[in-house]
């Protein structure tokens, strides 16, 4: 095994290639891995791994890390052409019991958050860059998983997602070990990224992220629902072959429907390819399950309902009623314990979607 | 097209009366009716009417939203679903956001998505906020052309029966009118734009 250190214990990680002896019995299926330290890297040729390496999560905190990984290095790491595009095909991560989610993004526009500031860089109870979702507010999501803590997923056939040498990945974990959520054994991530050979590829993925952050969750407006869409421009059909919702502990029922990009009110049941009713561990709907073709021009429709529950003892209104003044400058009279838009779990609401479809196009909006 | 990846139960969302300490406004035996309202950069809650402009706003998420609410009657003014939604009158394509807000009594039988005194920023979440831009969607620029508005008002379904609901549509004309920021929104609003594409900020204001 070869390991390419880098800078603040991450590394990247090959293995020398592997020699498999198949039999002709049907073996016995194999448990899904849940501990990071336990998945193999990939053979050498064949892909590569991220890895955090593990992390210590303190009680009554929540830790927000972001990652940084330069494409060219985890090629070379992986034995593959360091010059050469990547062509994802298959992902899988695992990540420990406890996580509150594990984003991995493609950088694009720099805010904020520089990957040229360090390889690491460390959030702590909603301060520091990688707590901002403004800093990464156009960089694609490629893949993400929550609490559950575990993904293999393979494209369809001929279906890849490309990437750059000198593009940056963004690798996104946060633990939280408080009253919502426990992480009593700390953090730690491991991704396995499998390649395709560049001329099998007949349709780049696509990814979609939306994120409603006008939303208020408060004791006189306890059940409301927020609504929105995507539209992806294409003059030809496209084909969603992946899902995932992200909302707090108030949040009771996220929904995802096939949308024409003309209509003005909530598809119907039928246009339904997603639903969501765990805030703490939602379903990561992924094909071949998930093979929903969307018409020209049109799009994905949301939909995300919430109850607003008394917060925690420990802040209680006046925590809440806090944040409402110093971040939305709400007047005293018009503040009512709301849970606004903002990372940290026990005091803020989320209302994000992630969408995977194929074949990429590039114009694609969402509110 | 598939079914849903998840068939779980329904949801699991109270459906009880909700309340929100302001009572009936108007008579709920007649049926809904709304006015149009909207809120600009002054954060001042004002009518709006058909053949009106309405200013595009830079919003807390970014973009350039238009902030549309209402002021209605003959409803139970908590929870209501406010859906508010764009229509390019020559493609039909729609920009739409839908959200359940509380009406605030302003002593006539009516209610309102505003307050006498509000910030903007803590405003938007009681009006549909309608995204315009960037603009990757419409065939024309955002600002100056004639748009349709749809506004949806629906009454909370607390007893399983079929919602009261009122559709209400007027046209109307964004505008690239807050202070400052003109060059950067005739930039992010003009047709055919592209995420990321730069724009000239120097290229004067309005």
């Amino acid at each position: 095994m070869s390991s390419l250190p880098l800078r603040g214990g991450l590394s990247v990680v090959g293995f020398a290639s592997l020699v498999w002896i198949g039999c002709t019995t049907t073996p016995a299926p194999t448990p899904p891995i849940t501990d990071p330290s336990q998945l193999a890297a990939p053979p050498q040729g064949q892909g590569f791994q991220l890895k955090t390496g593990e992390f210590p999560v303190a009680a009554s905190t929540e830790v927000q890390d972001c990652y940084f990984f330069k494409v060219r290095d985890l090629a070379a790491a992986g034995g593959l052409d360091p010059n050469a595009p990547v062509e994802l095909h298959r992902v899988q991560a695992v990540q420990k019991v406890g996580s509150h989610h594990m984003n991995l993004f493609r950088v694009k526009t720099v805010v904020g958050l520089d990957p040229n500031a360090g390889a690491i860089q460390h959030g702590l109870n909603g301060a520091g860059e990688c707590f901002k979702s403004s800093n990464w507010a156009d960089w694609p999501l490629i893949a993400n998983t929550q609490t559950s803590g575990d993904l293999d997923w393979t494209y369809p056939d001929g279906v890849a997602n490309e990437f750059l040498p000198d593009e940056w990945i963004m690798l996104q974990t946060h633990f939280v070990n408080a009253t919502s959520q426990q992480s009593p054994g700390g953090g730690a991530v491991s991704i396995n990224f499998w390649t395709m050979d560049k001329s099998k590829v007949t349709a780049q993925l696509g990814t979609l992220f939306a994120t409603k952050q006008s939303i208020r969750i408060c004791a006189k407006n306890p059940t409301p629902t927020f609504e929105g869409s995507c539209q992806i421009k294409s003059a030809s059909p496209v084909t969603i072959i992946g899902a995932n919702a992200h909302f707090h502990s108030r949040g009771k029922v996220f929904d995802m429907y096939t949308w024409d990009g003309t209509s003005t009110s909530t598809p119907p049941d039928s246009a339904r390819f997603y639903e969501s009713t765990q805030w703490d561990n939602p379903p990561m709907a992924h094909s071949p399950a998930l093979n929903v073709p969307v018409a020209a021009n049109g799009g994905v429709w949301y939909k995300a309902s919430y109850q607003w529950t008394q917060p925690d003892p420990s802040l209680g209104c006046d925590a809440l009623n806090a944040w409402d003044q110093t971040k939305y400058m709400t007047p005293t009279a018009q503040q009512d314990c709301c849970y606004t838009f903002g990372p940290i779990v026990e005091k803020n609401e989320h209302c994000n979607i992630f969408v995977y479809y194929y074949p990429k196009q590039d114009n694609v909006t969402c509110f | 097209m598939s079914s849903c990846a998840s068939p779980s139960a329904p949801p699991p969302v109270p459906d009880a009366a909700p309340v929100c300490g302001v009572g009936v406004l108007g008579d709920r035996t007649r049926d809904i009716d709304f006015e149009f309202r909207v809120v600009g950069a002054d954060a001042i809650d004002k009518s709006l009417k058909d053949g009106d402009d309405v200013q595009l706003v830079f919003p807390p998420q970014g973009g350039r939203v238009i902030f549309v609410g209402v002021r209605a009657t003959n409803i139970d003014p908590c929870a209501v679903q406010l859906s508010g939604a764009i229509r390019d009158i020559s493609t039909k394509q729609v920009r739409v956001d839908a959200r359940t807000i509380n009406l605030n009594p302003d002593g006539t039988g009516w209610g309102t998505s505003g307050t006498p005194s509000q910030s903007l920023i803590a405003a938007v979440s009681n009006y549909s906020n309608i995204p315009l831009c960037p603009n990757q969607w419409s065939a024309t620029n955002v600002f100056d052309t004639q748009y349709e508005l749809e506004v949806t008002l629906k009454e909370h379904n607390s007893n399983g029966a079929k919602a009261r609901a009122l559709t209400k549509t007027i046209h109307v004309t964004p505008r690239c009118s807050e202070p400052g920021l003109g060059a950067e929104c005739r930039c992010i609003c003009h047709a055919n734009y592209q995420l990321g594409e730069v724009c000239n900020l120097d290229a004067g204001d309005q």
